[in-house]
């Protein structure tokens, strides 16, 4: 991998006197997947009692993804429970969204996830009450924090880290979903389908809360971990959202939204539009929309609902108001 | 700091004999790290106490640990404290992990652990489900916490 040196600079900082301003040292070169056109799907959901497997299957069908056979990774974004508070992704969409790939034909179906700040993966199972959900659809959970490693060379070096350690389970899985739940984040601005893989970087390897990752940079190690380990499709749960300090502390924000895609980048585009934030203004998304995946418009098809006319914006800490500023 | 917790096990246990000057500064600036990195109210967790002004909640598996770190330290207020938070969350306690390094901790505080260790043996069963074998190993440790040699009480 080369480490060419380079200037990312967010479309908005010259509206914003440079606030989102973001110097890349290192970068990638040679690796592009992006697909010439990618799909997105928003779904309404009032909640989470209603028929959530009814309302996915079809918009899952409408993708066309090839499931049957295949070896389904769930990975959805677990950190602790906080009562009240709207942390992780919900556990009736986790158990919705396997019981959908299975019946498309999955060879099997596993949750995976290594929490970044609980160091107990299985009390956070119990406290969110995933493990009852989990246990009742009779599906399987891999700790990722804790699961057979692998080293692999990283497939774009904009960390510097080079090497990571990563779960047998992930690198197996023949297709990986990441299920972030849709929230703000007090060190990236946002955390959506690229950030949620975070998770998969084992805390027995990088410890908590992956301190490597961040001491290498947080957007960096974002990006390599994404090339590394490609996501084939996203399910982002923002029926209940977190605006604020995210994103553990942040205020519930009722959304009532999923977001459905074939891609990374466009499911990252998608969710920050519904939360009436500039995505082009997070490094991360604006860097991945160069190699791993689109964020073009004219490279987007809408299937289904449209992007909301009006939407309130999510509140957001002093520190991101960059990303409200420059829409 | 649970990295810091047990690497202050590992230098209190091995210099308790001869300890050395450089040995004492090293434990000394571990328990202010560990004093530092406290949780308002008492209690660790993996990482920061405080973001942006918020506080977060301490973590049953890095309190535990933290306590028995600081086991022979004076117990002022951010131990008892941290040592009330650990008794008040494990009541209803049934991870596997957080009990047991629960129970190794608090047994070294001379708190009755008779029943946590009854409800992890009902948890574990015959520990044929538990696929973590940190986990088991664990559990197998504090399962016989006040019956053999305690692995992480310290020598004093």
């Amino acid at each position: 991998m080369t480490t060419s040196r380079r200037q990312f600079v967010a479309a908005s900082a010259a509206a914003t006197g440079g606030a989102s301003t973001w110097a890349w040292v290192r970068g990638t070169e040679g690796i592009d997947v992006r697909r010439p056109n990618s799909r997105v799907s928003i779904l309404t959901a009032a909640d989470y009692s209603c028929d959530l497997e009814a309302l996915l299957l079809p918009a899952i069908r409408e993708f066309q993804l090839v499931v049957r056979g295949k070896s389904v990774l769930l990975k959805p974004n677990l950190v602790e429970h906080v009562p009240g508070k709207a942390v992780n992704t919900h556990p009736k969409l986790i158990g919705a969204a396997a019981d959908c790939f299975r019946r498309l034909g999955a060879k099997s179906v596993v949750v995976g996830e290594g929490p970044g700040h609980e160091r107990d993966t299985e009390l956070v199972l119990y406290e969110t009450g995933l493990e009852c959900e989990l246990r009742n659809r009779r599906i399987s959970f891999v700790d990722l924090n804790r699961d057979e490693l692998v080293r692999v060379k990283t497939k774009a070096d904009y960390s510097g880290i080079g090497h990571l350690w990563l779960p047998r389970t992930a690198l197996s899985a023949d297709l990986v979903v990441s299920m972030p739940k849709i929230k703000t984040h007090h060190w990236t601005g946002v955390t959506f389908s690229m950030k949620n893989m975070f998770g998969i970087v084992p805390g027995m390897k990088y410890g908590w809360p992956k301190n490597v990752l961040h001491w290498h940079g947080i957007h960096e190690s974002i990006l390599d971990v994404c090339a590394t380990v490609p996501i084939h499709f996203v399910i982002a749960d923002g029926i209940d959202a977190m605006e604020g300090n995210g994103p553990l502390q942040g205020e519930l924000r009722k959304l009532n939204r999923i977001v459905l895609a074939d891609d990374p980048v466009t499911a990252d585009v998608t969710c920050a539009g519904l939360m009436a934030l500039n995505p082009q203004a997070i490094a991360h998304i604006q860097e991945g929309s160069r190699f791993l995946g689109n964020a073009e418009s004219n490279r987007i098809v809408m299937i289904g609902e449209a992007m909301p006319k009006s939407i309130e914006p999510f509140n957001v800490l002093p520190d991101f108001r960059y990303l409200l500023a420059s829409r | 700091m649970v990295p810091t917790a047990f690497a202050l096990v590992a230098l209190k246990q091995f210099v308790s004999c001869t300890p050395s000057e450089a040995a004492r500064q090293r434990i000394r600036t571990g328990v202010e790290m560990l004093f530092d990195r406290a949780c308002v109210g008492g209690g660790w967790n993996a990482g920061n106490s405080i973001v942006y002004g918020a506080p977060l909640a301490p973590h049953v598996e890095p309190t535990a640990i933290a306590l028995i770190a600081l086991q022979d330290e004076f117990p002022n207020q951010l131990i008892r404290d941290s040592l009330a938070w650990l008794k008040l969350h494990v009541e209803n306690l049934t991870a596997i992990w957080s009990l047991s390094w629960s129970i190794l901790s608090l047994f070294l505080y001379g708190i009755p652990v008779g029943e946590l260790k009854r409800r992890l043996a009902d948890r574990i069963g015959d520990g044929s489900h538990i696929r973590d074998n940190a986990a088991l190993a664990v559990a197998a440790l504090a399962l016989r916490c006040g019956e053999t040699i305690h692995p992480f009480a310290l020598m004093r």
